[in-house]
């Protein structure tokens, strides 16, 4: 991957600043209280000062949220070739794949705490509840798709059902495969961070869900937002990350490569 | 495998397939796109089939195939000849090398990959493209793509070669290469050879006879032998014969209605 140009990252950063130098600005000349919305400079201050104690804490929500995406990329693809190669399988349960996505994770996430206690495994479960249908969905839709000038070929040569799916269905899925783990990196973020205001146990201090909540009661805002960044920072990696992956993957077809 | 040379095309089971059809037809949703037609193809012979889109050529070509099935008629191809098909598209894997697509028809019908390695360069030399083994489709020309097509439907030494407008979305000067290296494949080779095309300039070039199918229907509305001397040369396609033949067959296609 080459380095972008300036003209790539410069207009972002630009936007950046203006747009915090006139929010500081707004609220100073303003006089809003900065517990109703504090300052980005003191969003800024309140990220250095609780530096140590915020990364512990993005660290201890990226196991759990890298634990269930894993999960999920492993059981969503399992699951998309199961339904691809049984047509009967496929129509019956498909639908509740599509139904499921729709669930709000924020609304049955109270229950995970019933179903696994409090601790790290209803975090898990809840960022592969999240992460699992886009995976799903994408792979299966990519195993479906194949060129069907290739499947007429492998149909010609007689090859089995088996060196159909290996040799043809699953390479051909690939990309979307990848394209379901990219939406789905950021959507285990969110999962595992609903899953810390639930089921946090507190333990080592806890998750960046679970700073969020603490600083709440603590009606520290100012770090509320800091805990706030730095979950956005955390799904950022995540992002570029399975960024890095496809790119390696499909670093040979090139023209399947998404670049963003 | 062994590499002999065959003997000269026209006349030998072992290399080639005749090819009889008899009352062939083909109903897609209420409508005949193929409707009554009886065809003969001797062994080793080069047909070109001619006709404007939509009128049952490449429906023809997946019938004799076995692709797809006749709704009545009776297709005798003695037997189950090896079968090479080119499709209008090169549909080459992306993920595999130039090398691995060339192989897959052997690496499905037979199993061992490594073992056809050298079978499969041999092939690459003959389609010129000798030094391209471990390139990857996308960094191909189209005509390259278009060759790397070839040697793959041409690895089983089949005795019957389809092609559907194979050539059709390249270049001219491409186009006319290609046609040119084909005939040379042929000659080498020998096997029977149908080729689809709506190029009249192109069906002279390469074919003994030609057959022109109706707009509906797929009736043959011409038959017509090309008696050009072999190997024809990129030269012959200025001479008076060649436009002769030309000229009749375009003459027949406008008119839609000459005997058959």
């Amino acid at each position: 991957m080459k380095m972008p140009r300036p003209a790539v990252w410069l207009p972002p950063l630009l936007s950046f600043g203006l747009i915090t130098g006139l929010l500081e600005w707004t609220l100073c000349s303003a006089d809003i209280p900065e517990y109703l919305l504090p300052h980005p400079s003191s969003v800024f201050l309140a990220l250095i000062q609780n530096g140590a104690e915020l990364s512990r804490a993005a660290l201890q929500t990226a196991v759990a949220a890298s634990t269930g995406l894993l999960a999920s990329a492993l059981i969503g693809a399992l699951i998309a070739i199961l339904l691809c190669t049984h047509t009967w399988v496929r129509r019956a349960f498909y639908p509740y794949a599509v139904f499921f996505q729709t669930v709000p994770i924020i609304a049955i996430a109270p229950m995970l705490v019933i179903w696994f206690g409090y601790g790290l495994k209803a975090v898990i479960a809840s960022a592969f509840i999240v992460s699992v249908f886009p995976i799903i969905a994408n792979t299966l839709s990519g195993l479906l798709s194949s060129d069907p000038a290739l499947a007429d070929l492998f149909q010609l040569y007689r090859a089995s059902k088996t060196s159909s799916l290996l040799k043809l269905r699953i390479p051909s899925a690939l990309p979307s495969f990848l394209t379901g783990l990219r939406i789905a990196s950021g959507l285990a973020v969110i999962g595992a961070i609903v899953g810390e205001f639930v089921a946090d146990t507190y333990q080592n201090g806890g998750g960046i869900g679970t700073a969020v909540v603490i600083a709440i009661k603590e009606q520290k805002s100012d770090k509320v937002f800091a805990a706030v960044l730095m979950a956005s920072l955390l799904g950022l990696t995540f992002f570029a990350l399975v960024n890095l992956l496809s790119h390696l993957a499909m670093r040979r077809w090139h023209m399947g490569e998404i670049r963003e | 495998m062994k590499h002999n040379r065959p003997p000269p095309p026209g006349q030998n089971d072992e290399v080639s397939a005749g090819i009889y059809l008899r009352d062939i037809r083909r109903i897609f949703s209420g409508q005949a796109v193929i409707d009554g037609l009886d065809l003969d193809i001797a062994a080793g012979q080069f047909l070109a089939l001619l006709g404007p889109s939509g009128c049952g050529k490449s429906t023809l070509l997946r019938l004799i195939s076995g692709l797809d099935q006749p709704d009545s008629g009776n297709i005798d191809t003695g037997g189950n000849p090896h079968l090479g098909y080119v499709f209008q598209d090169a549909s080459l894997m992306p993920w595999r090398t130039v090398l691995g697509n060339v192989i897959l028809p052997l690496e499905l019908t037979h199993g061992n990959r490594e073992e056809y390695v050298p079978a499969a360069l041999q092939m690459l030399e003959a389609v010129g493209l000798a030094g391209a083994a471990e390139r990857y489709p996308n960094e191909l020309s189209g005509g390259m793509k278009m060759r790397v097509s070839l040697a793959r439907a041409l690895i089983t030494r089949p005795r019957l070669l389809l092609l559907d407008e194979p050539f059709a979305a390249l270049d001219e000067l491409t186009r006319q290469h290609l046609d040119e290296h084909l005939q040379q494949l042929w000659l080498d080779l020998g096997m029977t050879v149908i080729f689809v095309t709506h190029s009249i300039t192109e069906a002279v070039f390469l074919a003994d006879r030609v057959v022109v199918l109706s707009p509906e229907g797929g009736h043959v509305i011409l038959d017509a032998p090309i008696p050009l001397p072999r190997p024809r040369q990129h030269a012959a396609r200025v001479t008076a014969d060649f436009l002769g033949q030309v000229q009749t067959l375009a003459s027949a296609m406008n008119s839609g209605a000459f005997p058959a």
